[in-house]
């Protein structure tokens, strides 16, 4: 399989800079997946799980994203989120209780505003829990 | 005057309050440190999404967005305005609150309504009792900055924003500038963004492989995305400016409180030798005296006898 360069950067970290043979991440558009050769593009990333695959043929990685940038240009691809987590690093318990909290303030929402807020807040808790239960399947 | 008692009392109080002053001047100087390296590992990520930002203005002339409005003119005063004010958790730090609160005040003035998005607790207090118009339900305290902050903070007042609350995003921070200096109280306009903020810095005239890009649902989706992401590197960047700014100023208040406490010691330490030394020579007197008017009385008995 064609390799081409990837980069994915968190907000305070880079997370990979490498050749990668695939990616593969959710976009306001749904699940896209990318690999050598893709046409030049620019998407909006959504809160999600990101998997990649380096190509030193040390098999699909996966993180966990919030909102961002995908952008591949002549054969390139960058990837700009706001956070990424390594699924083993996530907390379920804590993520849980993020979760439990958000749909609290989204029964209690009494303003479009505060509305916004918890669901914004539950649907990142909701892709760190997935991303976190995944995670202990594999083991 | 004082008895001796008294200024060996107060040279401990005062050796004691230098002991805690110093140790809020080492405080300070780490806290600072350890923030400002934070900040600098963002740079990267912050630099290519302006890049980003750029481009898409770069490849459509005719962008427009509600975030943004390069005809915005800021000498015409008025509209409703959103004011970020970035202030400490505490005082001991010379002018610097007094200084966000002089420049909110100024800033105030020149709109027709505003409201207030306060982050740090004195700042919080100040304004609340002097029956200021404070968002109530936006609570920070300045403890620590972090990326996560600054997304809630960005989150919670971009939804006052888009709910049509205000028109104009105003952040009122301490920009630090280095050395023993206290840093810049300043202002920026955030939303609605200008065209010409995102201009990378350095290469004014960035040429951008022109190749044509796709975009996904549309440019507009995409680059508000990005702008919202930027707007929470601006503010994160500023929570930090002020930071560092109040560590800094802190250290300096301290610095000033340590050398007075050491000039204060030295005089209360003269003082306090002249005391004892009076003291002494005082004692001696009395005694010898004593012992002459012991010595003549002696003298008169034996010539009575």
């Amino acid at each position: 399989m064609d390799k081409y360069r990837l980069q994915i950067m968190a907000a305070d970290h880079m997370v990979f800079d490498g050749d990668a043979k695939s990616l593969s991440v959710y976009t306001t558009e749904g699940s896209i997946g990318v690999l050598a050769h893709h046409a030049n593009l620019i998407m909006a990333i959504v809160p999600g799980e990101l998997i990649f695959e380096p190509a030193d043929g040390e098999g699909k990685q996966s993180v966990i994203v919030s909102d961002g940038l995908l952008k591949v240009e002549n054969g390139e691809a960058i990837v700009l989120v706001d956070t990424a987590e390594a699924p083993e690093d996530i907390d379920e318990a804590r993520a849980r209780r993020a979760e439990e909290d958000a749909r609290e303030s989204l029964k209690r929402a009494n303003n479009n505003r505060e509305m916004a807020l918890a669901s914004a807040e539950l649907s990142r808790a909701m892709s760190r829990i997935k991303g976190s239960k995944k995670k202990h399947k594999l083991q | 005057m004082a008895s001796t008692k008294e200024i060996k009392n107060r040279i401990k109080s005062v050796g004691d309050t230098q002991k805690i002053t110093n140790a809020m001047y080492l405080i300070a100087s780490t806290k600072m440190r350890k923030a400002r390296q934070d900040a600098e590992n963002t740079r990267p990520y912050f630099d290519l999404l302006r890049r980003e930002i750029h481009r898409m203005f770069a490849s459509d002339e005719d962008i427009s967005s509600r975030y943004l409005d390069s005809a915005v003119d800021e000498e015409v005063a008025g509209g409703r305005s959103a004011i970020l004010v970035i202030m400490g958790d505490k005082g001991l730090a010379g002018a610097y609150n007094q200084n966000v609160i002089k420049e909110t005040d100024a800033l105030i003035k020149r709109s027709d309504e505003y409201r207030l998005y306060v982050v740090g607790d004195y700042g919080w207090r100040y304004f609340r009792t002097n029956g200021y118009n404070v968002s109530e339900d936006f609570e920070h305290s300045m403890n620590k900055p972090s990326l996560g902050m600054a997304r809630d903070i960005t989150r919670e007042i971009l939804v006052g924003f888009d709910g049509g609350e205000f028109d104009r995003l105003y952040v009122c921070y301490t920009e630090y500038t280095g050395g023993m200096s206290a840093g810049i109280t300043m202002h920026d306009r955030l939303i609605p963004f200008d065209k010409d903020d995102f201009l990378p810095e350095g290469d004014e005239t960035a040429e951008y492989a022109s190749g044509v890009f796709e975009y996904e649902p549309d440019m507009r989706t995409v680059l508000e995305k990005a702008m919202q992401s930027y707007l929470m590197g601006y503010i994160y960047s500023a929570l930090v400016n002020s930071y560092s700014s109040e560590q800094n100023a802190r250290m300096m208040a301290m610095d000033a409180a340590n050398d007075n406490a050491s000039e204060l010691l030295d005089k209360l330490t003269l003082e306090y030798n002249h005391l004892r030394q009076n003291a002494i020579t005082q004692e001696i007197t009395e005694v010898s005296s004593g012992a002459r008017s012991l010595r003549r009385k002696k003298k008169k008995s034996v010539g009575e006898m």
